[in-house]
């Protein structure tokens, strides 16, 4: 049996009297999607920040390949909601930022292998600053996608785009996933995204699991089929949910 | 926009004269900072040739170019210019290594800033001309003491930007970094250092300012060389022309040291986009 990429058991995180994540197991296989959907301030980007070993639990346990995390999670590459791109660095020493300790040669080759993957080729000398916001997004996942990591954690990549935008960005966000093979963890409040790119969802509110779905639909996903539409007013419910808040 | 030269048809007289306008819109453009100078100076001229301004009061610009004029030939001026520019440069480079190295100290490592930064504040807001005395009793009244006076001027804005510009980056830009695997040494080269240059250009635009006026001052005491001797001079003789010659260069050379500051920044921060102004 392979170990499992990530293996978070009891992982509790608390800032001061505040309890953000509260006893969290999570086991993630390699080459497997695992959407975490919930309301804002449940705890869901705590937990990937966690995953990536920028913060540190409070309790609890965190394994990475069989291995307790320390430290930085060096599999691991993160897209954030803001596209987060050096400034002052052409596009293409943008994508190149994860590389610097390749040879020059292959550093440039794989950058611009990313780069045109993600449709910004002839983008390479631009600066950030005159690019629309999906195209910072994009250099943002083509610097994530280029030093081909084990782990992906999306960490609300989409929620600063337009709809449109949106739509195009799963398709590639897809296709780049299944071509790299890497475990994909993605936070997200959009329920329709979560079943158009997840193997399977995770509810969470208030620092818990509060439920789960596998979704076996079949690749690319048929927004407009009825299983799709099911699933996600599936999910929408159980996110929805919520026996301690008034009606509405 | 990039146009291939065929397409564009430069040989039709349309394109021609669009060119033309082209050409004046950018002439007209970069005549306008000088509108307002060379308006004074015609103005000066006018009211000078006319017998409104008497000459010991405001002698005509005409009249201070062929002093200036006559001072160059003897070569009195390039003397003292020279020496001028000199202390200058010192005080610029001397300043420019002890505040972008104290700022890049405390800016990037917490033990630095926990023991320099409060004090450097406090000693910030000490004027600089007030040390003079202190000055001329720790080094007599000879180079060293001016040059310290114009370290100390050029010091502190560069120290304070160089500061600011590390603590004021963006925190995410740091998480990027560290998530992508970039060392200790890399970080600071790659996105902290970035970060600061804006900032810290600014810095040396305010340190010309503040070491030009020190300069100004310590030229007024005890010396028989630079810029600020040969005004005071010519003070004690009635010369106004000179005087006058003097502020002149001044002002001109604080403009060029702005000047190539501003390249500098076109040069190394044009990923910068700046608002223009409406």
């Amino acid at each position: 049996m392979a170990t499992n990429r990530v293996l978070c058991r009891g992982v509790s995180k608390q800032y001061g009297q505040s309890i953000v994540l509260d006893g969290i197991d999570l086991a993630l296989a390699p080459g497997e999607a695992v959407a975490i959907v919930g309301r804002s301030g449940c705890g869901k980007s705590t937990l990937l920040r966690l995953i990536a070993g920028l913060d540190r639990p409070s309790a609890g346990s965190i394994d990475i390949d069989g291995k307790p995390l320390t430290g930085l999670n060096p599999h691991a590459r993160v897209m954030f909601q803001d596209a987060a791109l050096l400034p002052w660095k052409r596009v293409i020493d943008n994508v190149a930022l994860g590389l610097l300790h390749a040879p020059a040669a292959q550093r440039q080759a794989e950058a611009a292998h990313a780069l045109s993957a993600v449709g910004l080729g002839p983008r390479a000398a631009d600066w950030p600053s005159v690019l629309s916001g999906g195209q910072r997004q994009r250099v943002s996942l083509a610097r994530a996608l280029a030093c081909r990591p084990e782990l992906l954690l999306l960490d609300e990549p989409l929620g600063a785009l337009d709809a449109l935008t949106r739509l195009d960005m799963q398709v590639l966000i897809e296709s780049l996933w299944q071509s790299l093979g890497s475990a994909l963890v993605l936070v997200t409040h959009d329920v329709d995204e979560a079943v158009t790119l997840a193997n399977r969802i995770l509810v969470m509110d208030r620092g818990r699991w509060t439920a789960s779905f596998s979704v076996d639909l079949p690749r690319p996903r048929d927004r407009t089929a009825p299983e799709f539409t099911l699933l996600r007013n599936r999910v929408l419910d159980a996110v929805c949910h919520d026996p301690h808040r008034l009606a509405m | 926009m990039l146009v291939p030269v065929d397409a564009a048809g430069l040989g039709s007289s349309a394109a021609r004269s669009r060119l033309m306008r082209v050409t004046v819109a950018s002439g007209w453009h970069q005549l306008k900072p000088w509108l307002l100078p060379l308006a004074v100076l015609v103005i000066w001229e006018i009211s000078a040739r006319l017998g409104w301004l008497p000459r010991r009061i405001l002698p005509a610009p005409s009249h201070v170019l062929s002093v200036g004029w006559e001072l160059t030939v003897s070569g009195e001026l390039p003397k003292h210019l020279w020496v001028s520019f000199r202390r200058a440069a010192y005080a610029m480079a001397i300043g420019s290594v002890l505040g972008i190295g104290l700022g890049l100290a405390t800016g990037l490592f917490r033990l630095a800033e926990q023991l320099l930064d409060s004090s450097i504040q406090m000693l910030r807001t000490v004027p600089s001309l007030a040390l003079i005395p202190l000055a001329i009793l720790w080094f007599g009244i000879g180079e060293e003491c001016k040059l310290f006076l114009m370290v100390v001027g050029a010091f502190f804005p560069l120290y304070i930007t160089t500061y600011l510009g590390i603590r004021s980056i963006d925190p995410r830009l740091i998480e990027v970094a560290q998530i992508f695997g970039l060392t200790r040494g890399e970080l600071i080269r790659h996105v902290l250092l970035p970060a600061a240059l804006p900032s810290v250009l600014v810095g040396v635009r305010m340190a010309f300012g503040l070491m030009w006026m020190n300069l100004i001052v310590v030229e007024t005491i005890a010396t028989d060389k630079g810029i600020g001797y040969l005004i005071n001079n010519a003070r004690e003789f009635m010369q106004t022309d000179i005087i006058v010659l003097g502020i002149l260069l001044y002002a001109l050379l604080g403009k060029a040291a702005d000047s190539t500051v501003r390249l500098f920044e076109r040069r190394f921060v044009t990923w910068k986009s700046q608002f223009a102004g409406v």
